[in-house]
């Protein structure tokens, strides 16, 4: 987790994902979770989906960590990715809208972004529900306590 | 040409849901029919029967991702006369707010992201740098303004339901909580570029039909009648008042209590969509199809209910007496007098003094069998009927949404462009674009759930009688 050693003074934490899908529900589950500990100058955003509007809540930040659940198998269960601007290529839907596209669109629009990071938590059962599994939660809760610990020492 | 050859195109992008045209030649390759497919099936109607009624603006407002807050107002409203009850008037001010943030919200997403593409770029600008995208890379400010005027309305929705979309608001006898105060100054303080941004929107459309007057009197001009809510003065009303119908030329047809929707509006089926087609009982189908949404309610009006929206009426009015009449392109510009309209209802109920009341909700036991519940919806009158049990369960519900109004207009539209277009067999270059921008203009929302970009593969399939393709035409 490296990344410049800059001290910002806004962030912006966004947990996203579909709560009625299980472990889908573990970026609004982090974000929840970090909204009840974290204080001042930090906006936290619940999202079902990432969309064109979130680009005004991200402008003016500093430092952006968004916290999505993934299928892929991860090593610890977790992983942090900077995230860098991307272009649209081929993608033609909203629901594809993900952080690189948005800081794509954010750059196109205001020509700068923040530095940004994307926590991938893995779980294991996207089935209807409301409920995280016991392993996705634990994940879960590591992962928040991550990023709680990332933005104090970034923010000292 | 010998026999008659069909030509689809699937699916149509930038409307909200999933759909596709089939245009039907003769045996001369001139346009004989077109259908507008409602490929979806929801089946919301049915498995809503058994649940208890004041579940329903819970339930229905998951119809839609785009206008939730209209199907449980719409919902709400319906749940009121089953308890036969008048909500107090902080929670209809509350509850017509919220709508107007709707509003807002709504007609911002289609104007700026999904009609902008063609009006900014061209109809026959590269498809797949005909989107909100390309917008952005060629327009950066315009599509800026767009994007912060959603996030308004949205804003509006989230002080009063918690959240932007699907918020927890209205319920039967009035609403969940009453405005803070702090959200009603936050709000207010957002006005002055909100009007900026649609009076954008406003000028933008308005020199656009002007410089492009000769294709705006053909693009889908067809007569037709209008239908919407107006209040007592005549003006559109989007959350309450008598549902008005007006033929071709703006003389009322009816105008009646929209509780009263069944003696005047019956629903025909046809076996290729699953979409209804609502018409005009006295006129029969299809005669009777009219249209709703901001073309309807605009063509309905009198007047408008706000000093700006009535002024950009009167601009409007003139414009059309050139030609425009009946020109399907006309929707953006009723759109951006409505969003007007919006605004400045929006900010007169904030100033209210009793806006942050606390008395918000009426308790009270079912008292009747039935209740409707209609409203205007962004794109269109929504109406709301329910039947329950003697414990308030619901036997059967009916739901009639914009798009099923404009169902039949939709399809003449479809049909006026492709004659411009299809000649002797031959498909002018340009039918898909336009095809897909006169559906786009009623900014139909089939099953709410897709917002499309523009980047969908389209297709031409031309087939003979016997249902051979003959030729494929397909966008890169």
């Amino acid at each position: 987790m490296g990344g410049a050693r800059i001290k910002p003074v806004q962030t912006c934490i966004i947990g996203y994902g579909n709560r009625y899908r299980r472990d889908d529900g573990i970026g609004p589950f982090v974000a929840e979770r970090l909204r009840e500990t974290v204080s001042g100058g930090i906006r936290v955003l619940v999202l079902h989906q990432l969309d064109p509007v979130v680009v005004e809540e991200v402008r003016d930040r500093d430092l952006a960590v968004f916290v999505d659940a993934t299928e892929e198998k991860l090593g610890g269960g977790t992983q942090w990715k900077r995230v860098q601007p991307e272009g649209w290529g081929s993608a033609y839907t909203t629901h594809l809208f993900k952080p690189s596209r948005l800081l794509g669109l954010l750059y196109s629009l205001y020509g700068k972004v923040p530095e940004t990071w994307l926590v991938s938590v893995q779980g294991e059962d996207f089935g209807h529900g409301t409920e995280l599994t016991e392993e996705a939660q634990g994940r879960a809760v590591r992962a928040t306590r991550e990023i709680a610990d990332f933005i104090s020492a970034k923010t000292g | 040409m010998a026999e008659s050859i069909k030509i689809t195109i699937n699916p149509v992008s930038r409307v909200e849901g999933h759909g596709k045209v089939v245009i039907h030649l003769d045996a001369d390759g001139e346009v004989e029919r077109a259908q507008f497919h409602v490929t979806q099936f929801r089946g919301y109607e049915r498995f809503c029967e058994g649940r208890p009624f004041e579940e329903m603006p819970v339930i229905t407002q998951r119809i839609c991702g785009i206008c939730p807050v209209s199907h449980q107002l719409a919902s709400a409203k319906a749940c009121d006369a089953i308890l036969g009850v008048e909500i107090p008037e902080t929670a209809k001010r509350l509850r017509e707010l919220e709508h107007m943030g709707q509003f807002t919200q709504s007609h911002a997403l289609h104007f700026f992201y999904l009609a902008s593409p063609d009006l900014l770029l061209g109809w026959d600008a590269d498809p797949a740098k005909r989107n909100v995208i390309g917008v952005i890379g060629a327009f950066p400010d315009l599509a800026k303004k767009g994007i912060r005027l959603r996030k308004f309305g949205q804003n509006i929705i989230k002080a009063l339901g918690g959240k932007k979309v699907h918020p927890a608001f209205a319920v039967p006898g009035g609403v969940m909580n009453p405005l803070a105060q702090e959200d009603r100054d936050s709000l207010l303080a957002g006005f002055e570029e909100a009007y900026e941004t649609a009076q954008t929107g406003l000028d933008f459309i308005k020199g656009w039909l002007e410089k492009n007057l000769e294709e705006a009197r053909r693009f889908a001009t067809y007569p037709s009648n209008y239908a919407g809510l107006v209040d007592g003065k005549g003006c559109p009303n989007m959350y309450e008042g008598t549902f008005r119908v007006v033929g071709p030329d703006r003389s009322v047809l009816a105008e009646f209590d929209p509780s009263r929707y069944l003696d005047f509006i019956a629903e025909h089926v046809e076996p290729w969509s699953y979409l209804k087609f609502p018409f005009f009982k006295t006129q029969g189908y299809p005669e009777g199809a009219y249209r709703v949404g901001p073309l309807g309610r605009v063509n309905t009006a009198d007047a408008m209910s706000t000093p700006r929206a009535d002024q950009a009426l009167r601009a409007y009015r003139s414009l059309a007496q050139d030609g425009l009449e009946g020109s399907t392109l006309m929707y953006h510009y009723a759109r951006m007098i409505e969003l007007l309209n919006c605004l400045e209802r929006a900010e007169a109920l904030l100033k209210n003094p009793g806006i942050c009341g606390k008395d918000i909700r009426i308790t009270a036991d079912p008292s009747r069998e039935e209740g409707v519940g209609v409203i205007e919806a962004p794109r269109g009158t929504l109406i709301h009927h329910y039947k329950v049990d003697a414990y308030g369960a619901i036997r059967k519900a009916n739901l009639i949404v914009a798009t099923g109004h404009n169902n039949i207009a939709m399809n003449r539209s479809v049909e006026a462009v492709a004659k411009e277009y299809i000649h002797h067999g031959e498909v002018r270059e340009g039918l898909l674009n336009r095809v897909e921008g006169a559906i786009r203009c009623y900014d139909p929302c089939l099953s709410c759930s897709t917002h499309a970009l523009g980047q969908m593969p389209l297709v031409i399939r031309l087939y003979d009688h016997d249902g051979v393709l003959l030729r494929e035409l397909q966008r890169a």
